[in-house]
């Protein structure tokens, strides 16, 4: 593959063998959004290092990768054996995806209380479901982004998730995806939608992890939307292999009052991009995105923010730690946008890292617009080293170097961990941190 | 125990330590006293194995080994301990679980058994009493917001944990009340044995009548420019440093 066109004529031939496989399902109507959003992504070009907003992430060796469709059906290799290690206990429902498809026998969605609906994605579009219509052909209208385009294109599974007015369930779903193809690379290009009505309550857990050392490609999108006084507490978890690549999208709608927060945590693949934006289209909304990037060998993983503060009396809280060590690369690029109409708006960023070797690079830059008078903005880049008094401190102990290291670089990225509130989560987070340092 | 020759140390070029000597045995304790930025604490920390400083002539010999070649840690497994004139604040690192980290390299290094977490917290406990320090700092972050005497007392505290044979107080008193510098004076003291040395670095006599040195040093730009007995501290007390200095001019 060495030309674009070669390239977009690959996902041509992938998008056949996919369609081939849909059988009955070709006939629903998403079928048709499905088509629309393959002839967009034909005429879409493929960002370069000319684009502003990928200056700093090549994806040739993306494009380079010949990635072939998940098979339509799940794979019954994997067994509860094997995802046990990604275990997260107390937890409302389960959801688990082998190669981006929906396992049921992996998967625990028992009784919900009325107002919750949990399902795969599959499912709702069997069942004709016309928010997925409506949210797809909305976004398409628009549409610029040629990984959206390529998603949507593929849309078949991922969670539907739909909380009702007033509902509340305590504790968090645990949506994992695993990629467990060892011989094929395989693409996988999950949708999520998730609906929270007004005065509800829901917190997601969503795994990204590897069973095998093959290679994927996982092109994600998500959208929720958060009703009036809502309160959504969303945690990706991204600890794949470093052979595979990942490039996810989030969108979220929050309404008047409405509380979110999104926690990313990314130890894994070999190049990640997140996008995270977040419309803040009433008054009164909280709104917290954070983030802890930790990166090794030639690992390169791109964040960005975007908030648009459209609506008076709104704050925002941004902070992502990143911790760099061998010829890894970071990008954080955090926009805020301050509408005309958006006074008293309240935007806190923050982007700390530290380079634990001399090859590491980060990349970051805050961009801000705005457009209204009286608001409060204030962000912060630092990109340093670990601290030689500390470290002094701690080997003055007995401590050893390495040890010290770890365990400042830990006390760093911690802080991100310490903010999710699920209890069985942080420590999960913690055991993958730690684990994740002594290698 | 401790033997330092010729001891000259710089940093960024300037020399700091001008040919320091000093030796100490085990069961001694010894006070260096001197003005402000005479090299105090540059002693100290270059005894712990803080890097920033250049050699550039002398040696240390610490039981038998050269401390020099030594790495900090491993200084502090083999019993050299720094009770820091400022310790360091360390967000994010729980204190109880830094200092069973510490105690455990210590013993790993010696071939000991880690302790569990039952009997740390017992020996956690009877150090806690021995330097009357209160329960909640055990729980925090290293350091991190401690008053000054918490911070002191918190050294205190992990020397009575480590146990370690050659202990370096630099400037321990500093930002003790009264009562607080008897009680950590106190643990000093019941530390003490015949096995094991201090010396303390202090600009107040006040300190001596609790731990009551051997010897006196008095360093003068980088230089100990006179040792004596612990009379020499009250002598110190009433004529100051200017003294020193007259009777090293008068000597030569
Ligand atoms: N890392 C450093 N960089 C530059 N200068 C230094 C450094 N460390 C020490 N010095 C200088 O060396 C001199 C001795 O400092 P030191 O801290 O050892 O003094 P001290 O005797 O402990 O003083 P005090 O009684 O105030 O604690 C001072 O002039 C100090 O500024
Ligand atoms: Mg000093």
């Amino acid at each position: 593959m060495t030309t674009i066109s070669d390239k977009k004529a690959w996902y041509q031939k992938q998008f056949n063998s996919f369609e081939e496989g849909l059988n009955g399902q070709k006939s629903l109507p998403i079928h048709d959004l499905r088509k629309q959003a393959l002839e967009q992504f034909l005429t879409l070009d493929f960002p370069n290092s000319k684009n502003e907003d990928w200056k700093y992430t090549n994806i040739e060796p993306i494009l380079n990768h010949t990635f072939e469709t998940s098979p339509n059906k799940v794979s019954n290799q994997v067994k509860a054996k094997s995802i046990e290690a990604f275990a997260i206990a107390d937890t409302s429902a389960q959801l688990v995806f082998v190669d981006g498809r929906f396992s049921e026998s992996l998967s625990n969605i028992g009784v919900m209380p009325t107002g919750v609906t949990i399902k795969n994605l599959s499912d709702a579009l069997s069942e004709n479901n016309d928010k997925i219509q409506t949210a797809i052909s909305e976004r398409l209208k628009s549409n610029k982004n040629i990984f959206t385009a390529l998603n949507s294109a593929f849309i078949l599974d991922g969670v539907y998730i739909e909380i009702a007015e007033h509902a509340i369930l305590e504790k968090p779903i645990y949506v994992l995806h695993v990629s467990a193809s060892h011989e094929t690379s395989l693409f996988n290009q999950p949708y999520n939608l998730i609906t929270v009505g007004q005065n509800a309550q829901v917190s997601i857990v969503e795994n990204y992890a590897s069973l095998s050392d093959g290679s994927v490609f996982i092109n994600s999108f998500t959208d929720i939307a958060v009703g009036a006084d809502a309160k959504v507490d969303y945690v990706k978890i991204q600890q794949e292999n470093t052979k595979s690549y990942h490039i996810g999208s989030t969108e979220i709608h929050q309404h008047r009052n409405s509380h979110f927060t999104h926690r990313l945590i990314t130890s894994g693949g070999a190049l990640v991009r997140n996008v995270i934006q977040v419309h803040l289209d009433a008054k009164g909304i909280e709104s917290t995105l954070d983030g802890v990037y930790l990166t090794n060998g030639t690992q390169h993983v791109d964040n960005r923010t975007i908030i648009h503060h459209a609506k008076p009396n709104c704050n925002s809280h941004e902070l992502y730690k990143g911790i760099l060590d061998g010829k890894s690369s970071g990008v954080f690029n955090g926009k805020i946008i301050v509408h005309p109409d958006a006074q008293k708006t309240d935007a806190k960023q923050s982007n700390k890292n530290i380079l634990l070797s001399q090859d590491a690079v980060m990349n970051t830059k805050p961009q801000l617009e705005i457009f209204a008078d009286d608001v409060k903005c204030t962000h912060g880049a630092t990109i340093g080293r670990l601290e030689e008094e500390s470290l002094f401190y701690l080997r003055s102990r007995g401590i050893g170097k390495e040890q010290a290291k770890n365990m400042l670089t830990y006390a760093f990225a911690g802080e991100i961990i310490s903010r999710v509130g699920h209890e069985p989560t942080r420590t999960y987070l913690d055991e993958l941190l730690l684990d994740r340092l002594e290698h | 125990m401790l033997e330092i020759k010729n001891l000259h140390a710089s940093v960024n070029g300037n020399e700091i330590l001008h040919g320091v000597n000093l030796k100490v045995n085990a069961g001694e304790i010894h006070a260096i006293m001197g003005p402000n930025g005479s090299g105090k604490s540059t002693l100290a920390q270059i005894l712990a194995g803080r890097e920033d400083y250049n050699i550039t002539e002398g040696e240390v010999i610490y039981n038998g080994k050269n401390l020099l070649d030594m790495s900090p840690e491993d200084r502090a497994s083999e019993g050299v301990f720094l009770a820091f004139q400022y310790p360091v604040e360390i967000p994010g690192v729980n204190n109880t679980y830094f200092l069973k980290t510490a105690l455990n390299a210590i013993r790993k290094y010696r071939g000991e058994e880690s302790l569990d977490a039952m009997d740390f917290l017992a020996l956690v406990k009877q150090k806690m009493k021995l330097v009357e320090m209160d329960e909640d700092l055990l729980k925090r972050p290293v350091n991190e917001g401690f008053s000054g005497g918490e911070k002191k007392r918190n050294e205190i505290f992990q020397m009575a944990v480590l146990n370690p044979k050659l202990s370096i107080l630099d400037e321990t008193d500093s930002g003790l009340d009264i009562d607080a510098l008897k009680i950590v004076s106190n643990g000093v003291n019941k530390l003490r044995s015949k096995d094991n040395a201090a010396i303390v670095v202090t600009h107040y006599q006040r300190l001596l009548n609790y731990i009551v040195p051997d010897f006196v040093h008095v360093l003068v730009d980088g230089q100990i420019v006179k040792s004596g007995g612990k009379e020499l501290a009250l002598q110190l007390e009433e004529k100051g440093y200017d003294w020193t200095r007259e009777t090293e001019g008068a000597a030569v």
